[in-house]
């Protein structure tokens, strides 16, 4: 028998258990987690040679150093943003929860145990990590051979670089570590709740930023380098391309005191996330088990705007209830913010990429691309966050709510959704454009602008809803149906093809009165056309709950409900006669129509 | 010397009392009946005994020494069948079982064959490699059983242990629950199947609104309340005709208004 596969002690299994299950969410099973970075680890070579810099050929050995640092500060940068974002998907196992202590109760585990092991699994994991990120791009770092080194200076190099990376990408792990820590203590109960969200939000912005930024690095002048030491003091990647000079022997007093000051954060973050750990576990009980700190906020009032805008009463109950899942839901509000922090990251680095170009243009001239641009591009992505977020179930078990009553709203269900999408997307989101568009370009341009970004908006709406089949929340899900490779690409050409070129002519027309007014005779007829064909398609379709009945195991609604009864009932009436032959499994309902519930039944008669 | 004694059992969430003084104890073998309204104080008492909850005051003893003092040694020998399948669902069966063999140190030759032995008994097998979170209650329910004794504990604690079981796995659950009994196991009861209970337990404890009522012999209940079931001894204790006649009138007007 394998030594890994025997019993060790409780503390090992304890901790062999929360290391293996780090990324296990509520989104991600093993086997997907496993799919996914398999396509991220087949993305880092094409990334890889994206940083890989064309100067370095032929150029002179001062001039080769230079280029060198600034790919080691980019390369630094790409990684450092990696581990951040590796750490907030782990979020949720960073920190011993409620479930921890409530599926090992009884179990004679003390719950020191229990926070030991979580810290030692992060701590591997963030070790792991660390190495796994900096090992390859450091030995295979292309100006350790362009250099003209020896052998063993180039060793040292390659040993300073990776302990230079790995301690910066253990610092970024534990610096996210420490804020969760800061906020499992200090924000418990609901409030935790309420901010953890948007603070995960926040830091994957940063992350986001930070990465895409990476690439526009490489492409600093030279003599910008000079400056780094005085002017990127506070920037991590800084303190360790310092750190890794250090090791190799480098003694400028400005660069070994920016090494420190990386040692001191890196000590600083481990002991806050100690200290956080340590606090956790004393404050357990009150913090886990016995805080009831869970009623929701009654409202005091009993008058709502959507009351005014939405009559009807059923349509209000769903877009109340489309609204309180995103209050209340962590997961459907994290994906919302993720999306939102991923559209705000890509935007903000095509301003950093604008900004850090030669040829940067000022922000007089920026402005008006970036107010034309900006929000389509975040309209785009947060309607696709919107529609990822209705996929997600809420609780699959309390299905047959949905089920039961869809035939009686189920047109009502479908107009509550583009309610919802208008008045808590699409409309903030250009109202808020506009207040910027008119302040910036003055009102008729402003305006014309805002005015084809909701269009487009819409249209954009509708190609995505085309297709929309289910309730939101109500269907079973399975993600990383799509490759990574394929939703990068998606987003590479939506976010940074179509929303500039979109935003460039749309900033281009409103300054025309016969060209906008083309451009609406375009836009107009369009987004109606692809309004009936999703109303067509709306009215047409049969609603699944569940997405695939391979991956996803039957709940065994589908079998018992009245839908499946009319089915089977059909399938008897063409049973074939005595003698006379048939393929049974042809007559069957193909395996997606199977786990569909007959949507044109009329009433339900229970 | 009793095996588990509960002494002035105190736990207040907030300064609101919601177990007070409540003091009993069980001897080797003895099926002790917990039944109580909703929100009586039932599974905060398990949890104060299974050392998940701190109490305010009191202590649980077993073989006469404080848990406090000891609560790895006594959690070693405890099984316990919680009311909510608190699990880790994106495991499968086999490998949740194998997470609490291995946490409780079992060697890995005698895990296994007592894995296959749990998951084939109660029909499971085939399902093993299935994750937690596909199974229905009542499987969810066999495999937190089948967790509970795969140790051999020597006290166990049954919160609800019915939900999602059939017919033919209560009946068989309850010939566990008393060849437990036989082979001297302790066994702390909570339901709210008070027939069940009846057929089990020899002595039950009442409690009401987290105070103990009642601690005696169903026999002799029934005898002092002159009640022919359980039903009615706890009936007769917690509540009275005109409250559930004034509740079924209740709900009936608001349901045709």
């Amino acid at each position: 028998m394998k030594w890994l596969d025997r019993t060790h002690g409780t503390q090992f299994e304890l901790a062999r258990h929360f290391f293996t299950s780090v990324f296990e969410n509520e989104l991600f099973s093993r086997e997907q987690g496993r799919r996914l970075a398999a396509s991220a680890a087949g993305l880092t070579i094409p990334a890889g040679i994206l940083l890989m810099d064309p100067r370095i050929v032929d150029a002179p050995s001062a001039k080769l150093r230079l280029i060198s640092a600034l790919d080691e500060l980019a390369l630094l940068t790409f990684l450092f943003a990696v581990a951040g974002i590796l750490a907030v998907l782990a979020w949720n196992s960073l920190f011993p929860n409620r479930d921890d202590y409530l599926a090992l109760a009884s179990l004679p585990i003390r719950p020191r145990q229990i926070v030991g092991a979580r810290f030692l699994s992060v701590a591997l994991m963030a070790i792991l990590i660390a190495l796994a990120l900096a090992l390859w791009p450091s030995a295979i770092s292309p100006h350790n051979y362009g250099l003209q080194q020896s052998f063993s200076v180039m060793v040292v190099d390659i040993f300073a670089r990776v302990l230079a990376t790995s301690f910066g990408c253990v610092f970024v792990f534990f610096a996210v570590v420490s804020i969760h820590g800061l906020i499992v203590n200090l924000a418990p109960g609901r409030w935790g709740v309420l901010v953890t969200p948007y603070v995960q939000g926040s830091l994957l912005i940063i992350f986001m930023a930070a990465g895409l930024y990476s690439f526009v690095i490489q492409d600093w002048r030279l003599d910008v380098l000079k400056q780094v030491v005085d002017q990127g003091r506070w920037a991590p990647p800084v303190w360790f391309s310092c750190l890794h000079n250090v090791i190799i022997g480098h003694r400028e007093p400005a660069v070994i005191h920016l090494a420190v000051r990386g040692l001191k954060a890196l000590g600083l973050a481990l002991f806050l996330s100690a200290a956080t750990y340590l606090l956790a576990l004393l404050r357990y009980q009150r913090l886990l088990l016995e805080n009831r700190d869970v009623i929701v906020r009654i409202r005091s009032w009993r008058w709502n705007p959507i009351d005014l805008i939405i009559r009807n009463p059923q349509q209000r109950a769903i877009m109340e209830f489309l609204w309180k899942v995103f209050g209340r839901s962590r997961i459907h509000r994290l994906v919302l913010l993720a999306y939102f922090a991923a559209g705000a990251g890509v935007m903000a680095s095509i301003m950093l990429v604008a900004f850090a170009t030669k040829t940067w243009p000022g922000w007089g001239h920026m402005l008006p691309i970036a107010v034309s641009t900006v929000p389509l591009a975040i309209s785009f992505v947060m309607l696709t966050g919107v529609r990822y977020a209705f996929l997600l179930p809420i609780q699959l078990k309390a299905n047959w709510v949905f089920q039961l009553t869809e035939s009686q709203g189920r047109q009502q269900w479908l107009s509550a959704l583009e309610h919802f999408i208008t008045l808590f997307v699409i409309l903030p989101l250009h109202l808020l454009s506009l207040l910027v568009a008119v302040s910036a370009l003055g009102w008729r341009v402003g305006a014309c602008i805002v005015i084809s970004q909701v269009l487009i908006s819409y249209c954009f709406f509708e190609l995505l809803f085309n297709g929309w089949r289910q309730l939101p929340f109500a269907c079973s899900y399975v993600p990383a149906k799509s490759q990574l490779a394929t939703v990068i690409a998606r987003w590479v050409c939506a976010l940074g093809f179509l929303a500039p070129m979109l935003g460039k002519v749309i900033l281009a027309t409103s300054q025309m009165t016969l060209g906008y007014i083309l451009s609406l005779a375009i836009l107009l007829p369009l987004w109606r056309w692809l309004h009936s064909l999703r109303q067509e398609g709306w009215s047409d379709t049969d609603l699944i709950y569940e997405d695939n009945d391979d991956v996803v195991p039957n709940l065994g609604i589908s079998e018992a409900s009245y839908g499946m009864t009319r089915y089977r009932e059909s399938d008897l009436s063409q049973r074939p006669k005595p003698g006379q032959t048939a393929d049974v499994q042809s007559a069957l309902p193909s395996n997606r129509s199977d786990s569909t519930i007959g949507t044109k039944l009329g009433p339900n008669p229970f | 010397m009793s095996v588990l004694e509960v002494h002035h059992l105190t736990k207040r969430f907030n300064g609101i009392p919601v177990v007070s003084d409540v003091s009993f104890a069980m001897d080797k073998g003895e099926i002790l009946g917990y039944i109580g309204t909703n929100g009586a104080g039932k599974s905060t008492t398990v949890k104060m005994m299974i050392g998940l909850l701190q109490p305010s005051y009191g202590q649980i003893k077993w073989h006469g020494r404080s848990i406090a003092d000891n609560l790895t040694s006594f959690q070693e020998r405890l099984g316990y069948i919680p009311e909510e399948s608190h699990m880790y669902s994106f495991l499968s069966g086999s490998e949740y079982l194998r997470l609490l063999g291995r946490l409780r140190g079992m060697k890995r030759p005698v895990l296994e064959f007592k894995i296959e032995r749990f998951l084939k008994l109660f029909g499971l097998w085939d399902d093993r490699e299935c994750q937690l979170s596909s199974y229905s209650k009542g499987m969810r329910q066999k495999i937190l059983i089948s967790g509970a004794l795969m140790h051999d504990p020597e006290v166990l604690i049954f919160d609800e242990p019915l939900g999602g079981l059939d017919v033919n796995m209560v009946l068989g659950l309850r010939q566990i629950v008393q060849g437990l009994s036989q082979r001297g196991k302790t066994i702390f009861y909570c339901s709210h199947v008070l027939d069940d209970m009846e057929k089990l337990c020899s002595r039950v404890l009442i409690l009401q609104k987290g105070r103990l009522l009642v601690d005696d012999s169903i026999a002799h209940l029934r005898e002092i309340r002159e009640q022919s079931s359980l039903e009615g001894v706890f009936a007769s204790l917690t509540k009275n005709d005109d409250d559930e006649q004034t509740l079924a009138r209740g709900i009936l007007e608001a349901m045709q208004s």
